[in-house]
């Protein structure tokens, strides 16, 4: 925050305004401070928009970015779990090679890249959507836009999850088994493939999450939706070091609690990783 | 009897050399595999033209990247430019051209300082073990904990007043002009947050390497055998820990350019009126509905290259990596 005395002010408004942002104290007593705020939820205040704070902004913006990360996730994963399943089904044949190369190609694309792509091809050439700038909701179809590239950045590593973890399973014994008791393809694939696929799927859904709150930097900023994405862009643009800061470590903060989660659900959906148990019987 | 072993001989000769087969080892197999790889063999191609613009282009055209023609200010491709002109009337092919130059000089750089730091950081984790150790897997979890263009962007926005200081400092102190330019300060910025971002990976891998093949079989008879330590680096860890991390230098060369398109489409890398893809289309996005081409132009070129890169470490991965391969061959 030293760094923003740049301007050339009379040294008593200088002094002043060191005093009120904290920066003529010690360095160390000024990042104990900050650390103490933080352990009571204080997150500080933005300097650039008057002094607000940033427990408040943050508030505002959280609920259109969680809806929005809900909504691509869930684009994410139905279009990765289906393409992955078909790709899987079809291994090695002109369908599969298709479906991984393209998905990759899409994924490769940096976000600012496909996003005005994306807005020329369906807006201006198409017309199927009228606008996609600003935010109304999940409802609305301005949503499409953002939800498809949400969901597009992590589209190849889903599929190719799929893929090599259903190949792997279809060749276990149980699979052979159920197949030998005659039962149908479908039931085998949903019951006993996809069940036994999924554990690696979890991994890679932890994984994605940091291209999921990365993106949502890019689709903000472009289609002008006031969240989370927004108030790192926006801290950006201003130099706003308090909330850049808080920002990033809030991100941190959700990617290792997600990552919590994942490893608790590992317990959930497959037994085998359960060692507690195993130790306690 | 002599003259039938002499026969005997002979006929086992002659099965040898119609039986015999190449030689082969792991680098011969890796090139072959490549080389049939053809959409490896597309992104080799692609990536040579992008070095060949990056170490030429500015020669390829008539025009200065800076220079603004009034008569032609935002035209779509015509035969004076090629691919039409931006809204300050410069020609956007040399333009174009002067981006890849950026580009890749910022890969090569950065993928090189991420090569020498993960190697050497890897490396000492992995032979000192203890505090050594352990001091490096905290800070590459540390590091690897924040989605990596956030962390990126968090250290450029903080580094950069005191890069823009160092420079003032600099070109007061010695008076040389030449120093004022920012946009030498733009190019050190972006090096210097993508070093410290780009090193973990391959520090992480390259320390993963070395514990493993340090425990394998033939380590331990080497050493049995008395082999001295330089003779087990050189001739068992490099060559068996080299495949994945040239693996992995083909994707961090493909995200370095990604990460620096990022930034600077973010506004902190390169600044106008310098030229980089990523800026170019935070530029022109504006005039998306007006101007499509503008926005599509370096979009198509930053995607395709980044994409060869991508291709290309797929390629490599399914060539260097023996054990990808199931009894039949097929992956």
């Amino acid at each position: 925050m030293e760094l923003l005395q740049e301007a050339y002010w009379d040294e008593e408004l200088r002094e002043r305004v060191r005093h009120s942002l904290g920066l003529d104290r010690p360095f160390i007593v000024q990042y104990g401070e900050f650390l103490g705020r933080l352990m009571q939820g204080q997150l500080g205040y933005s300097i650039l928009s008057g002094q607000r704070s940033i427990n408040v902004m943050l508030a505002k913006a959280w609920p259109k970015s969680i809806q929005l990360g809900m909504v691509g996730m869930f684009f994410w994963f139905v279009s990765g779990t289906i393409l992955g399943i078909i790709a899987a089904r079809f291994h090695n044949r002109a369908i599969d090679y298709i479906i991984v190369s393209t998905t990759v190609a899409v994924s490769t694309i940096p976000t600012f890249v496909l996003a005005p792509m994306l807005m020329i091809v369906f807006i201006l050439r198409l017309g199927w959507i009228e606008s996609s700038i600003g935010w109304e909701g999940i409802f609305s179809q301005k949503i499409i836009l953002p939800m498809m590239l949400i969901g597009f950045t992590g589209t190849a590593g889903l599929v190719r999850q799929w893929r090599s973890s259903i190949l792997e399973t279809i060749s276990q014994d149980y699979v052979r088994t159920a197949r030998a008791k005659g039962l149908t393809e479908r039931l085998i694939i949903v019951r006993h493939v996809l069940r036994n696929a999924f554990t690696p799927i979890l991994t890679i859904t932890a994984a994605s999450l940091g291209g999921f709150i990365t993106g949502s930097i890019f689709v903000e900023q472009i289609f002008n939706i006031h969240g989370f994405g927004w108030l790192v862009w926006q801290g950006i643009i201003g130099l706003d070091y308090p909330v850049l800061m808080i920002t990033t470590l809030f991100s941190a903060a959700i990617i290792l609690f997600m990552n919590l989660v994942v490893d608790i659900l590992y317990g959930v959906i497959d037994p085998r990783v359960r060692v507690g148990e195993r130790a306690r019987r | 009897m002599a003259e039938q072993e002499t026969q005997a001989e002979e006929r086992r000769e002659l099965l040898n050399d119609q039986f015999r087969r190449p030689e082969r080892n792991l680098w011969k197999d890796a090139f072959t595999q490549l080389i049939a790889n053809r959409l490896a063999m597309g992104s080799i191609v692609v990536i040579f033209i992008v070095f060949f613009i990056a170490a030429f282009g500015p020669f390829l055209t008539p025009y200065d990247h800076l220079y603004q023609d009034w008569d032609n200010i935002a035209q779509p491709p015509t035969r004076l430019h090629p691919l039409g002109t931006d809204e300050l009337g410069r020609d956007m092919l040399s333009r174009i051209l002067a981006g890849g130059r950026t580009a890749i000089m910022v890969a090569v750089v950065t993928t090189t300082m991420a090569f020498v730091l993960g190697v050497l950081i890897g490396a000492l984790g992995a032979y000192m073990g203890g505090y050594v150790d352990a001091l490096v897997v905290r800070t590459i979890d540390f590091l690897q904990a924040f989605p990596h263009i956030l962390l990126a962007v968090f250290l450029a926005a903080t580094l950069k007043p005191t890069f823009i200081r160092f420079g003032d400092a600099l070109v007061q102190q010695y008076g040389i002009r030449a120093l004022g330019n920012t946009l030498y300060l733009d190019y050190l910025l972006i090096f210097a947050v993508l070093g410290i971002t780009g090193w973990p990976n391959l520090a992480r891998l390259v320390r993963g390497q070395v514990l493993s093949l340090r425990a394998t079989e033939y380590v331990s008879s080497a050493q049995v055998v008395g082999a001295k330590e330089w003779r087990i680096i050189v001739h068992h860890l490099v060559p068996n820990a080299l495949g994945p991390v040239i693996v992995s230098l083909s994707a961090s060369f493909g995200g370095a350019m990604l990460t620096e398109a990022s930034l600077s489409y973010l506004g902190l890398g390169i600044q106008p009126p310098g030229a980089s893809w990523g800026m170019m289309i935070a530029e022109n996005l504006v005039q998306w509905r007006y101007r499509p081409h503008l926005v599509v132009m370096p979009g198509m070129v930053l995607f395709v290259t980044v994409l060869a890169f991508t291709f290309l470490g797929d390629g490599l991965n399914d060539a260097l990596n023996p054990r990808m391969l199931t009894p039949s061959g097929q992956k």
